[in-house]
């Protein structure tokens, strides 16, 4: 079998995955409904209740699942592809954390009850704002390790003043929605937030698809990739700007989720061969599949309590992290 | 050192304690420390025999006798606070201010507690035996009367329509609540109860689509936004008929067991009688096994 035969192999399997997750998705809930029962009223037009469910409830829960996956593992792919530094992703380097702060104080201060769009666009404000801080902390050439570090205080920082604002909240809910922000969640979005998020998302998916060839040229540095026609410039343009987009609508309506981006990639590395470009559809994939997973798991494990679903991806991902640590530790030293 | 302190600390405090006249009259400086007993309280005395009554009484949002209790004392359920009013009688509920009801019990004041009413004839008993604190039972047997009055005239309807309460987060309240009796006493079926539910439970949102009550009482909005608020602007709530709390009656009523409550129950009964006749339809079992576990 060839390698392009193989890869797309791995597609297909990775799309059908996701599609069944995202059925799977659709089926689990607290209303116990009928598989067909509930999978034809998907499609219903009439006002029936089982249609309600699903149309107003479980779908926008299931599409958010795996766009948002799709958005960690993609952007988390093409940070560790342009970065060409094995520990880059959203939630590691503050980006999920400073998306949460902006979308945190569109919501609390009540300017996204005026404006919606500015729950989106203060999400995309604190994910670039994060990017550029991390990118100038550590420096044009930096280590994983300074990367990592730096990424370390803009989540800390975020965190605080994410707490702070929530705290100083006169509504007696805000402080307890710490959780939500901190660890993610998808519990009783609707289909406004699909609306709100999704638009983002994809022009986020869009930036960091065109650079795909670029990063495979990085692979061979950052010279040789200008001498074959790369313009830097817009290369990091676009995966700063595309990893906010994403990552900023993301977190919005969902909190941010950690070490989702992290994991996908690397898992899925050896089996695309070593091409960023293909690691990005991939991943993207990936990313929807674990997502997906994940928020099956919390409803089945832990139906009645709302299980933050960063709960479980740090379960995995935190051990996964400090045996990548153990990996890579020489070359960070 | 720090027992040391203490011992004398108390022994400070018992002989202050000591100088108060002991009550062998009816209490005249009754000190009450929890939102309910304080509306009781405020029923049955003169204000003049009221040392003090939780800040929470004095404001809008938690209590109906705001007005009644502008003029007093507040108190923030400390127990220093409590001990300089030289109280010959402290009233507090059972679940609030725990630590300064034992330090007080330990410095030999005189508690009274009482538990969260949960029914109708709960506010009954509790209004008799404040009265019997304070000496003012014909006050209380008089309330008594005019509330059992009340009551008595509520229409027993055949159709009693399902209603759900929904609160923020997505809990409701199940069977053993102030609120349940309240729906139960103005002709109305409580989802909740009926779900098997105690107490204040969750309720997924899915769960009470399929369930379809008649009426769905949303809980208050704060001013300030909370993602807890959001499950309110829901759009698949909007295929129920759900009204906010505001519209049909505060919390304020439900809150605590005193003949207030009736208010809210008059307010629920106008609603009920609003509300399309529908056809009975029982809650649908199969909702009840599966992946829902009812705490």
């Amino acid at each position: 079998m060839t390698e392009r035969a193989r890869f797309l192999l791995l597609m297909t399997m990775l799309t059908v995955l996701v599609g069944v997750l995202f059925v799977a998705s659709l089926l689990i809930g607290p209303a116990g409904l009928g598989v067909s029962a509930s999978l034809s009223a998907l499609f219903a037009a009439d006002g029936d209740v089982v249609a309600i469910v699903m149309q107003e409830i479980r779908l926008p829960r299931a599409i958010l699942g795996a766009a948002i996956g799709a958005t960690l593992g993609l952007s988390g792919a093409a940070m560790q592809g342009y970065l060409r530094n094995p520990l880059a992703e959203p939630g590691l380097l503050g980006i999920s954390a400073s998306a949460s702060l902006g979308a945190v104080l569109a919501i609390y201060t009540g300017v996204s009850s005026v404006f919606s769009l500015a729950l989106p666009l203060m999400a995309l404000g604190g994910a670039l704002f994060a990017v550029v801080v991390v990118r100038l902390l550590a420096g044009q050439n930096a280590t994983p390790l300074s990367l990592i570090l730096a990424g370390v205080a803009v989540s800390s920082l975020a965190g605080a003043l994410t707490s702070l604002v929530l705290n100083l909240s006169p509504n007696p809910f805000a402080a307890l929605e710490i959780v939500f922000w901190m660890l993610g969640s998808l519990k009783d979005r609707s289909m406004t937030h699909v609306w709100l998020s999704l638009p983002f998302m994809v022009v986020g998916w869009v930036m960091l698809a065109h650079v795909a060839r670029a990063l495979d040229a990085l692979t061979l540095g950052e010279a040789t990739a200008a001498s074959l026609g790369f313009r830097l410039n817009r290369v990091q343009a676009l995966v700063v700007l595309g990893t906010a987009a994403s990552v900023g609508a993301a977190t919005a309506v969902a909190g941010a989720i950690g070490f989702i981006g992290l994991i996908v990639p690397h898992v899925l590395r050896p089996l695309v061969g070593s091409h960023p470009s293909r690691l990005l559809g991939a991943s993207a994939l990936g990313g929807a599949a674990v997502l997906l997973a994940a928020d099956i798991a919390v409803r089945v494990i832990a139906p009645d309590r709302d299980l933050k679903l960063g709960v479980l991806t740090a379960l995995v991902g935190a051990p996964f992290f400090l045996w990548l640590i153990f990996k890579t530790r020489r070359e960070m030293i | 050192m720090v027992s040391a302190v203490y011992h004398r600390l108390r022994a400070v405090l018992l002989l202050l304690a000591s100088s108060v006249p002991v009550a062998a009259e009816p209490p005249q400086r009754i000190v009450s420390l929890n939102l309910c007993t304080d509306q009781m309280l405020m029923l049955l005395v003169e204000p003049a025999r009221i040392a003090s009554v939780s800040f929470l009484a004095q404001q809008a949002d938690s209590s109906v006798m705001y007005k009644e209790a502008a003029a007093l004392k507040p108190n923030y359920g400390g127990a220093e606070e409590v001990f300089v009013l030289h109280p010959d009688l402290v009233l507090a509920g059972t679940y609030t201010a725990r630590a300064t009801v034992s330090i007080l019990e330990r410095l030999g004041q005189r508690v009274e507690q009482f538990e969260p009413a949960t029914t109708l004839a709960d506010i009954r008993a509790q209004l008799l035996r404040l009265g019997d604190l304070v000496e003012e039972r014909p006050r209380a047997e008089a309330l008594v009367a005019a509330f059992d009055d009340q009551v008595q005239q509520l229409d027993k309807p055949q159709h009693r329509p399902l209603a759900a309460f929904y609160f923020a987060n997505s809990y409701t309240t199940g069977r053993g609540t102030l609120p349940s009796a309240v729906l139960e006493a103005a002709g109305l079926r409580n989802l909740g109860s009926e779900l098997g539910l105690e107490q204040t439970a969750a309720l997924p949102l899915e769960v009470l689509l399929t369930a379809k009550p008649d009426l769905v009482v949303k809980g208050r909005t704060y001013d300030r936004p909370a993602l807890a608020q959001e499950i309110f602007v829901h759009p698949a709530l909007a295929y129920l008929d759900a009204r906010s709390e505001e519209a049909v009656v505060p919390d304020t009523y439900m809150v605590c067991g005193t003949p207030h409550v009736l208010r809210a129950v008059e307010r629920l009964v106008d609603i009920r009688r609003g509300l399309a006749p529908a056809v009975p339809q029982p809650v649908a079992t199969r909702f009840h096994s599966g992946a829902m576990t009812v705490r």
